[in-house]
């Protein structure tokens, strides 16, 4: 990376010579605005939700019919992901991750 | 105790009394003038020998058990009255005799009219015919007053008990009418009306008098069968005060004699009329419509009501349905020549008969199916690229063709149907269509629309104006509706609406919505769940960069050095970005990981992708004679930034410096050249340059505008491409979506014939393709591989659901 | 109908004082209640309305209003078929008085609903209004010479409400008084007397009682 030096440049659009500190003649370019993209997704090994089959950036199948709340993702301290819903409807009658039969232990739930 | 005796009556003698009456029947039957004084004597005489009779009768004679008529006829319901009343047979015998020398006198008056009659034909009989018949009505209605008591009296009894062959007087002037005079010469007379008819039909003019005064005479001597049904009902017995046609008759009976006499034969006629004429005429092109109103309105005037509507319907059977095939030949002519009101005429016309307007139907959508591949015929070089001309294209058939079904077909379902039937024909292939690859599933009509919504809803395009937008979008919900492959319409839709929110491009929010609210009309919630998260993630992404600007000046990081704005989008709702290598400059990387940070501390389990190739900025040149902005890509960016600190790089290390690929190198530096801010010794060929190229800046770059956009060079927009990738994952997707229809349909069904649910499967998909009925059959298989479901053991073609 | 009623046939001038005498010398007229004239029915003032002249068997002149004239048949048959109203009423019962009297009746009842002649359950259900009770309080051979003339001119509407009138009259009258009264031999025989109960069973009370000795 070749560029090293920083312009510090206000943040507003207009003047941008004016308050410009540092001497500009040899630096032609100078970067005034940017628009990014970014992309999110859960930060998951396995995409799709184990318990109803559905890919975890979807609403699990109850919520699609629902369309109510928010449906997050939960993981499991075996690192097993699956949509918070389903995982809590698991529960009630088997303790365990379905996928590695471990005691189901929330590490953390996705917002 | 007192009796009043009743034995010193002078008993008037009928001969007596009848000489009298002779005379009045005379007078009446020969219609001379008659007082009401002498009507009033008339009618005492019979009146006081009717009731002298019975009053002599009341002691010589009786009979036993005659209460029953009393009972019937005038029991006032008290016990004691009824003990009273009794008829002597004394006014039997005589009041008979009356009524046989009633009956005697009107049959010689009738026989003679018969006789004068006997050599008459044609219009000389039926003139005849109706003088007489009027004459004999009249004079037997004065009849039936001047006996009115004999009705009362002795007639009533006699029907009240049953006896046959005994009719009220007036009653018995017309049975005697029919079979002494009308069975005589019912022929003559029918023929004769028939004849009449003919010549009206043929264009004569006739007297109409003849004809309504003998179907009158047919309808009034239906009368005895009348009389013959209510005399069995003693609460009704035949009232004398109206000798006209009785209420509450069934018209069938009382029709008889004009029915059998009449109108049978007139049917047949006015069959053999029209079966013989109705070829040449309409060859000649006259009117069937008016033929057949000229007909009602003949039964109107002076037929009975009775005959219309089989009439209407004979009409329509010789006129109509025997010449269905003549019209509907007709009909592709005029179809051809849009003669809209013939096709409303002869719409009305084939309506009246059973299946008439089948052929029409068919032959509608065959000529709409044709008439909308012409048209796209004739456009389809064009067309191909060019959406607006082929949608365009398509509504002026299709508006031409329903305004036809709305106006001269009334909107008839059917005709509402051939439309549907061409339209979706038509759209969903013709020489546009197949003008694209086979490879690609979905069909062009669907991209089409896709990009003619896009251009509609696009701010640049030069579009009509705002108030014209919503017709716009109701006219692209006609097309839609036909659309086959409604997936692949969505995935284009898709695709160009994320275009236009990530640009900001978008004409109108509202506009935006008011589509995809149709849209969800049309096809489901469902089916814009995605688009309406696109529209989420956009607000969404407002508020984070409002969020993140708070921040970053509470904690006094003011130093991003720029304006930064973000859109973060959910993965899964929007198109597929790859995100492609790049090296990026300080202040944006320094962007990034603020932006990173923050977001983390904001939601917890997310991971982030940055797509440089999506994200644009401004750059500022203060290098030249005057400050120019370039809108452009990131990657361009951070090769203008490279020129910050030396003015010339080989494309070599330009490349490994910020680790672009050899493309994207390629495409950025090349539109960097293009628009004159670089330089290059080498010329590139084919869109590459050579790895030892030099690339310098060149200090003497001037453009007239201040704002020059950059970006339009470096992304090219490659429609083909777009719509290979597109059209890439169709299949894929369409298993996928297939799957999980069937995994529902198991999940609520548990156990399910095969063929219920193909059925099921096409059902539910119906609004988003017709899938294929091999690629169910293999999502089957797979689902029974991955153990979702499985074949029930010892039942053929039966699968239950594994949970 | 009342035309089957033999004892209504009071035609013959020289049968009235006949029925007359007997009625006034009955000793069981007491139990018919108190002899009334009856009061006469409004005579309505017939002024703007169309009327039509009459003769008497008494030899008066009466005047049919227009609005009756369809109440009565003979009279609406007669200007259908002759286009015109005029006559003369000659049997005994039609005095100027009686004519009068059912002018007057019918005038007072024009507003009812016409019921059509043959229209049986309507005649039997329709009942007697309070003002009949008094306009057709007379004697029952007043009431006789009433139906009589109303048979004779084919006003059943008129005939209705005499008939039922004099049933009312009769009706707590067992057979042999009403035998009585109208001066009736019992010419039943015994089997006759047998099937009339049997038939009649429903609406006799017990004392109806035939008395074939009578």
């Amino acid at each position: 990376m070749t560029e090293s030096r920083t312009e510090s440049m206000p943040m507003d659009e207009g003047e941008v010579v004016k308050t410009n500190n540092q001497p500009t003649e040899n630096r032609p370019f100078a970067l005034k605005r940017w628009n990014a993209l970014a992309v999110w997704a859960w930060d998951v090994d396995c995409d799709t939700c184990a318990i109803c089959r559905v890919h975890l950036m979807e609403e699990c199948l109850r919520c699609q019919s629902e369309s109510s709340t928010e449906c997050v993702v939960v993981w499991g301290d075996c690192n097993h992901s699956f949509h918070n819903c389903c995982m809590s409807q698991w529960i009630r009658q088997n303790n365990r991750c379905p996928l590695c039969q471990k005691n189901w232990v929330v590490q953390r739930i996705g917002k | 105790m007192v009796t009043p005796s009743t034995s010193n009556v002078r008993i008037a003698s009928l001969t007596e009394v009848w000489e009298d009456l002779t005379d009045g029947l005379n007078t009446a039957y020969s219609r001379q003038p008659m007082s009401s004084q002498r009507y009033m004597g008339l009618y005492t005489s019979v009146y006081n020998y009717c009731t002298a009779i019975t009053l002599s009768g009341n002691l010589s004679n009786r009979r036993p058990s005659t209460l029953s008529g009393l009972q019937n006829g005038s029991a006032m319901g008290v016990s004691s009255t009824q003990r009273i009343g009794r008829a002597p047979q004394g006014a039997d015998f005589v009041g008979h005799e009356m009524y046989e020398r009633l009956k005697a006198f009107v049959t010689a008056y009738v026989v003679d009219i018969q006789t004068k009659g006997i050599d008459l034909y044609g219009e000389a009989l039926l003139d005849f015919y109706t003088k007489e018949w009027s004459n004999f009505r009249i004079s037997s209605k004065v009849m039936d007053g001047i006996f009115a008591y004999l009705n009362r009296h002795w007639i009533r009894r006699e029907l009240d008990e049953g006896r046959e062959n005994i009719y009220m007087i007036y009653t018995l002037a017309l049975m005697i009418w029919k079979d002494k005079l009308y069975a005589k010469m019912k022929e003559r007379v029918t023929d004769a009306v028939l004849e009449l008819i003919k010549r009206e039909r043929m264009g004569d003019t006739i007297n109409k008098g003849f004809i309504s005064g003998v179907v009158e005479c047919l309808v009034e001597l239906g009368i005895d069968d009348q009389d013959t049904s209510s005399r069995s009902s003693p609460t009704a017995p035949p009232t004398t005060l109206s000798p006209g046609p009785a209420p509450a008759v069934p018209p069938t009976d009382k029709l008889k004699v004009y029915r059998e006499n009449f109108e049978l034969k007139f049917l047949r006629a006015t069959k053999e009329f029209y079966a013989q004429e109705s070829a040449d005429f309409l060859g000649q092109g006259g009117s069937v419509e008016k033929r057949i109103d000229e007909e009602l309105t003949r039964c109107q005037l002076y037929l009975n009501g009775h005959t219309m509507a089989i009439l209407s319907s004979t009409c329509e059977e010789v006129l109509i349905t025997a010449q269905l095939e003549l019209f509907q030949n007709a009909f592709g002519g005029l179809l051809e020549n849009s003669k809209d009101e013939d096709l409303s005429r002869m719409f009305k016309l084939c309506s009246r008969v059973s299946s008439g307007l089948d052929n029409l139907r068919a032959a509608l959508e065959k000529h709409i199916t044709k008439e909308g591949h012409m048209a796209l015929d004739k456009v389809a070089k064009d067309a191909f690229n060019d959406a607006r001309l082929y949608i365009t294209t398509i509504l002026d058939v299709h508006d031409r063709y329903s305004k036809l079904v709305g106006g001269s077909f009334s909107n008839d379902a059917g005709f509402i149907q051939s439309l549907d039937k061409a339209s979706t024909n038509f759209i969903n292939s013709n020489a546009v269509t197949t003008r694209s690859p086979s490879s690609q599933i979905g069909n062009k009509s669907a991209e089409l629309l896709a990009r003619y919504c896009d251009q509609l809803l696009r701010k640049s395009s030069k579009n009509t104006e705002e108030s014209d937008l919503e017709g716009q979008l109701v006219r692209i919900m006609i097309v839609f509706k036909y659309i086959d492959d409604k997936d692949v319409f969505l995935k284009f839709y898709t695709k160009l609406f994320s275009k236009r929110l990530i640009t900001e491009i978008s004409a109108s929010d509202d506009a935006e919505t008011a589509l995809i609210t149709k849209l969800k009309n049309m096809c489901g919630y469902e089916y814009t769940t995605r688009l309406l998260k696109m529209v989420n993630d956009t607000q969404v992404s407002k508020d984070l960069c409002t969020d993140f600007k708070e921040k970053m000046t509470t904690d006094h990081k003011n130093a991003l050095g720029m304006d930064f704005n973000i859109l973060v989008l959910s993965s899964g709702s929007w198109p597929t970005f790859t995100p492609t290598s790049l090296h990026l400059p300080v202040k944006l990387s320094n962007c990034v990981e603020n932006f990173t940070d923050f977001y983390h501390a904001k939601h917890n389990g997310r991971r982030l992708t940055w797509i440089y190739s999506q994200s644009r900025g401004e750059v500022v040149a203060l290098c030249y004679s005057k400050k120019y902005v370039f809108t452009s890509t990131t990657a361009q960016m951070t090769t203008l930034l490279m020129y910050n600190d030396q003015d010339s790089f080989s494309f070599d290390s330009l490349m490994e410096a910020t680790k672009m690929e050899n493309k994207t190198a390629n495409a950025v530096v090349i539109s960097l050249i293009k628009n004159e801010i670089l330089k290059s010794d080498k010329e590139p060929s084919n869109e590459e340059l050579p790895a030892d190229a030099v690339v310098s800046f060149n200090p003497s770059y001037s453009n007239k505008k201040v704002k020059v956009d950059l970006s339009k060079l470096a992304i090219r927009p490659d429609v083909q491409k777009e719509t290979a990738d597109v059209q890439k994952n169709v299949d894929e997707d369409r298993k996928g979506v297939i799957d999980a229809t069937i995994v529902r349909i198991m999940k609520t069904r548990k156990r399910i014939s095969h063929s219920q649910l193909m059925s099921e499967v096409i059902q539910q998909l119906s609004i988003r393709f017709k899938p294929k009925v091999e690629m169910i059959k293999r999502c089957i298989g797979f689902l029974i591989d991955k153990e979702y479901m499985a074949r029930v053991d010892g039942q053929n073609d039966t699968y239950e659901y594994i949970a | 109908m009342a035309e089957d009623i033999p004892f209504l046939r009071i035609d013959n001038e020289r049968e009235l004082p006949r029925w007359l005498r007997w009625i006034t010398e009955m000793d069981c007229l007491q139990c018919l209640g108190p002899r009334n004239s009856g009061r006469r029915p409004v005579t309505p003032v017939n002024v703007g309305l169309e009327t039509y002249e009459f003769t008497s068997c008494d030899g008066q002149t009466i005047q049919f209003p227009e609005p009756i004239v369809d109440r009565i048949t003979l009279l609406h048959r007669m200007r259908e078929d002759m286009g015109n109203i005029a006559g003369v009423a000659t049997i005994a019962a039609a005095t100027g008085a009686n004519m009068q009297f059912m002018i007057d009746y019918l005038m007072q009842h024009k507003d009812e609903p016409n019921i059509e002649a043959s229209d049986m359950e309507a005649r039997r259900a329709r009942e007697l209004k309070p003002e009949d009770w008094v306009l057709l309080d007379v004697s029952i051979a007043k009431l006789l010479e009433y139906m009589a003339l109303a048979n004779y001119f084919q006003c059943d509407f008129f005939l209705d409400c005499c008939a039922k009138m004099l049933a009312e009259r009769l009706k707590d009258k067992s057979a042999m008084e009403i035998r009585q009264i109208f001066g009736l031999q019992n010419d039943l025989e015994d089997e006759e007397v047998r099937e009339v109960r049997l038939k009649s069973d429903w609406c006799l009370r017990p004392t109806d009682h035939y008395d074939a000795s009578a």
